[in-house]
C-alpha cells in the first residue's frame, strides 16, 4: 500500500521562476491497485512520481510504502522496492551494455552492488525464458548491446527489468508516449499482462485517455499541483472518455471563473 | 460530390453531382441534414449528374428519410438515369423516384418562405397563474422549513432549484437546477460526476420535487411564435424573443416555453447543493468556484434547447426583492432555465407544446440543465443566450406580483 500524506514541493522557491509543483497531495493506493494519473502538462504528475521514487526529498509531507516511511530514504535505497519506467526509452537501460548484462543488474537490484555480476548459465536460461514472453525475437540476442534495439524493444526490456523481482510499487511515467503507435500498443499490452499477473500496485502517468479508461482501477486527475478528481470503485467503472473530457473542460472553465464572474453571479444568480 | 441548391415553390431542389458511395455518403448526408435544419422538409434530389450509387449511398438516403419522417417531411429523386435509376429500382426504392419533376423548377427567393415571422393564436383568453417558492436566498443557508413539494402536472411548467429524492432530508445534499414542462423534468445533480437526469410521467407516475426555489406557472398558452434566421436578424436573443412574445400577447408579464436550435447559451449551474451551506460556510470568491459552475464561453451551439421562464417589463422592478433578474434590454426582467438536448429537427408551422416536449424527453438524455444569465461584464462579457430558430409558446401572467 502506498500512502502519501500532504506532499509539498516547490522548485526554485523565492525566485521569479518559483513553481509550486506539489501543493499538498494526499493519496492512498491499496495493494494491487492499478492507478492512472492524468492531468495537463505541468500539473505535477512527474514531480509526484519523482517524489515517490526519491529523486528529491519533498519540502513537507510523508511517503509510506507498505507501512515503511520512505520520506527521507535516498533514491538508491528505494530502488529495491520500487520499479520505474520513464518516457524516454534511453533512460532506463545502459546502452553500451548487453541485454544480458542489463538484465543481470535488474536481477540483483537491491541485493548487492557489484556492477557486473557474474552471468551463470542458469541465469541466462532464465533470462531467455522471460524475454521469449515479450515475443520480440530478442531471446537469441542476449549479448547484443541494448543500444542496437528499437525504442519499443528497449521499453519492453526496461519494463521487464523494473518488475524482474516483484516490486512493492511500479511507477510508469508516460512510458509509451515516445513510441510509434504499434510499439506503444505492444508495450501497453505487456504492461497490462505483467501488472495483472503479478498483481502489482501501480501508478502510471499517461496522456492517453483511452489507456486511462481501459487499463486502470482508478483514475486520478491532477491540476496545478493538486488532485482535483479521483474516480475509483464503481465510479471508475462508469467513466468513459467523454466523462474525462468533460472533467478537463470543467477545469478549463474554472480557470475562467474570476472575480468578475463572482460579481456577475451576485446580480444574475438568485 | 458537389451539392447545389435551387429553391422552388414545392420545396428545395438539391442537385447532387458525382458518386454517392461510401467515400461521399457522409458529406452528402451532412449537406442534406443542414437543409433539414434550415427548415427545408420537402427535398428534391436532382440526380441527372449522379453517376453512381452504392449501398452506402442508399443507406444514407434511408437515414435521410427517417430524419425527414420525424418532421412529416420527405424527399424525392428526380432526373435519375442509368445505373442510379436501375440500382434504386432493383433495390426496391422506386417510391423515391419521381417521374415528373415538380413545377417548372422556377427559382424563387430562398428566404421568402422562412422570412415570415409566424404567429399562431392558440387560445385567445388563455392565461397563466404563477406561484413562487423561496426557501433559499443565495448564498445563505437554506431555510428547510420553507421548502415545498412541487408537482408539475400536465397543465404546468416550472423552473428552479430542487431535488427528486424521496424525502426532504435526502434532498438536502441533492438540490440542483431543474426545469419541468408538462410533467417532464430535466435536472442537473449538483456534483461534478453526475450527468443531467430526467423524469417522464408514465401511467399514474407524476414526478415530484422538493424545491428550495421555484417559479411554477399553471394554465394554457395563448400564442405560438415561430422564428428562424432572417437577413436583418440572423439570431434571436432571449430579450428579442421575450419582447416579441410580449408584443403578441399584449402583456407586460408573461410565462413561456421555448424550443429551438442554439446559437449559444450563457449560464451557470450548481456544483454543490445549497443544502450544505451552514452559517460558517464561505461561498465568497474563490470558494464560490466550488459551489457553482459558470459556462465561461457561449455553449452548445447547434444543439436544441428547451427553455422555460417568466418575464416582465417594469422599470420599477427590484430584482433583489424578487425572483427575476435583469436581461440585456433595460427594464426587462426574467428568470430562465434551459435543458440542452442533442439536435433533432422540429416540424414547421403550428406544433403542439406537449408533443414537442415529449419528443425531446423520449430521445437521448439532456446534456445539461442550466440557469441562464445575461453576462454584461464590460469587455469580456459573453452576452445573452440566443437561438437560431424554433418555437415559443407564451401567455400572459395573471398575477405577476408574486414574482
Ligand atoms: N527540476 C525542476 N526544476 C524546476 N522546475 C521543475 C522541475 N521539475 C518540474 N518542474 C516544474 O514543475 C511543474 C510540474 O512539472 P511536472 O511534474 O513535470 O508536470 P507533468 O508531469 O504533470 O507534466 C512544471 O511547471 C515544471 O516546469
Ligand atoms: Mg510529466
Amino acid at each position: 500500500m502506498l500512502e502519501l500524506v500532504n506532499l509539498h514541493k516547490t522548485f526554485m522557491p523565492g525566485t521569479a521562476n518559483e513553481v509550486r509543483a506539489l501543493q499538498g497531495v494526499s493519496l492512498t493506493i491499496q495493494p494491487g491497485t492499478f492507478a492512472v494519473l492524468i492531468g495537463s502538462n505541468g500539473s505535477g504528475k512527474s514531480t509526484l512520481l519523482n517524489a515517490v521514487a526519491g529523486s528529491f526529498a519533498p519540502d513537507a509531507g510523508t511517503i509510506r510504502l507498505n507501512g515503511c516511511d520512505l520520506t527521507r530514504l535516498p533514491e538508491h535505497r528505494r530502488a529495491a522496492r520500487i520499479g520505474r519506467v520513464f518516457q524516454n526509452p534511453f533512460a532506463g537501460t545502459a546502452a553500451e551494455m548487453s541485454i544480458a548484462e542489463n538484465l543481470a543488474l535488474a536481477m540483483h537490484r537491491g541485493k548487492h552492488r557489484s556492477l557486473r555480476p557474474a552471468l551463470t548459465r542458469n541465469a541466462r536460461t532464465q533470462m531467455a525464458d522471460r524475454i521469449r514472453e515479450l515475443k520480440m525475437d530478442l531471446e537469441n540476442r542476449l549479448d547484443n548491446p541494448i543500444g542496437t534495439l528499437s525504442g519499443g524493444q528497449r521499453q519492453a526490456l526496461t519494463l521487464l527489468m523494473a518488475t524482474w523481482t516483484r516490486p512493492d510499487l511500479l511507477l510508469l511515467d508516460e512510458h509509451t508516449a515516445a513510441l510509434d503507435p504499434k510499439s506503444a500498443a505492444k508495450v501497453t499490452a505487456l504492461t497490462q499482462s505483467i501488472v495483472q499477473r503479478e498483481k502489482l500496485t501501480t501508478l502510471m502517468v499517461t496522456h492517453s485517455m483511452q489507456q486511462a479508461v481501459d487499463m486502470s482501477d482508478r483514475i486520478i486527475m491532477m491540476h496545478r499541483g493538486a488532485i482535483v478528481q479521483d474516480y475509483r470503485d464503481e465510479h471508475k467503472q462508469r467513466i468513459r472518455i467523454p466523462d474525462l473530457m468533460a472533467a478537463f473542460d470543467r477545469l478549463a472553465r474554472r480557470e475562467l471563473f474570476d472575480e468578475s464572474v463572482a460579481d456577475l453571479l451576485k446580480s444574475q444568480y438568485a | 460530390m458537389q451539392l447545389s441548391q435551387t429553391k422552388i415553390k414545392e420545396g428545395l431542389v438539391v442537385k447532387a453531382v458525382g458518386r454517392l458511395d461510401a467515400s461521399w455518403a457522409d458529406l452528402f448526408m451532412e449537406g442534406m441534414l443542414q437543409e433539414v435544419r434550415a427548415g427545408e422538409h420537402h427535398l428534391f434530389i436532382d440526380a441527372s449528374e449522379l453517376t453512381y450509387v452504392s449501398s452506402a449511398g442508399i443507406r444514407s438516403l434511408i437515414l435521410l428519410q427517417k430524419e425527414l419522417f420525424t418532421v412529416q417531411g420527405w424527399f424525392r429523386i428526380i432526373h435519375a438515369v442509368g445505373m442510379v435509376r436501375q440500382t434504386l429500382a432493383l433495390a426496391g426504392f422506386e417510391q423515391w423516384l419521381l417521374e415528373k419533376a415538380p413545377g417548372k423548377e422556377e427559382p424563387c427567393v430562398r428566404e421568402a418562405v422562412t422570412d415570415k415571422p409566424a404567429c399562431f393564436n392558440l387560445q385567445w383568453d388563455a392565461a397563466l397563474s404563477a406561484r413562487a417558492i423561496s426557501a433559499w436566498n443565495p448564498w445563505n443557508p437554506v431555510r428547510m422549513d420553507q421548502c415545498r413539494k412541487l408537482v408539475v402536472d400536465e397543465q404546468s411548467f416550472a423552473l428552479g432549484i430542487g431535488s427528486a429524492a424521496d424525502t426532504l432530508d435526502q434532498s438536502r445534499e441533492l438540490f440542483g437546477e431543474f426545469m419541468a414542462i408538462q410533467g417532464c423534468v430535466a435536472m442537473q445533480p449538483p456534483d461534478e460526476h453526475s450527468r443531467p437526469d430526467y423524469l417522464v410521467p408514465e401511467k399514474s407516475f407524476l414526478p415530484e420535487l422538493h424545491s428550495i426555489q421555484a417559479i411554477l406557472c399553471r394554465g394554457a398558452m395563448s400564442h405560438l411564435l415561430r422564428f428562424s434566421p432572417r437577413t436583418e436578424q440572423p439570431v434571436h436573443s432571449l430579450s428579442t424573443l421575450i419582447t416579441e412574445a410580449m408584443r403578441v400577447t399584449e402583456a407586460s408579464a408573461i410565462g413561456f416555453v421555448i424550443a429551438g436550435e442554439i446559437e449559444g447559451l450563457v449560464g451557470a449551474s450548481l456544483l454543490r447543493s445549497p443544502g450544505r451551506i451552514t452559517p460558517e460556510t464561505s461561498t465568497d470568491f474563490p470558494a464560490m468556484r466550488d459551489w457553482i459552475n459558470f459556462c465561461g464561453e457561449r455553449m452548445f451551439s447547434g444543439e436544441q434547447a428547451l427553455i422555460c421562464g417568466t418575464a416582465l417589463r417594469n422599470e420599477q422592478y427590484h430584482p433583489q426583492q424578487g425572483a427575476l433578474l435583469p436581461l440585456a434590454e433595460p427594464g426587462l426582467f426574467a428568470h430562465l432555465h434551459a435543458a440542452v438536448f442533442p439536435y433533432q429537427p422540429l416540424p414547421n408551422g403550428r406544433i403542439e407544446l406537449a408533443a414537442t416536449v415529449r419528443r425531446f424527453f423520449n430521445g437521448p438524455p439532456p446534456r445539461a440543465v442550466l440557469h441562464l444569465l445575461n453576462d454584461s461584464r464590460p469587455g469580456v462579457g459573453l452576452g445573452e443566450s440566443a437561438l437560431l430558430r424554433g418555437a415559443c409558446w407564451c401567455a400572459t401572467l395573471s398575477n405577476p406580483e408574486v414574482l
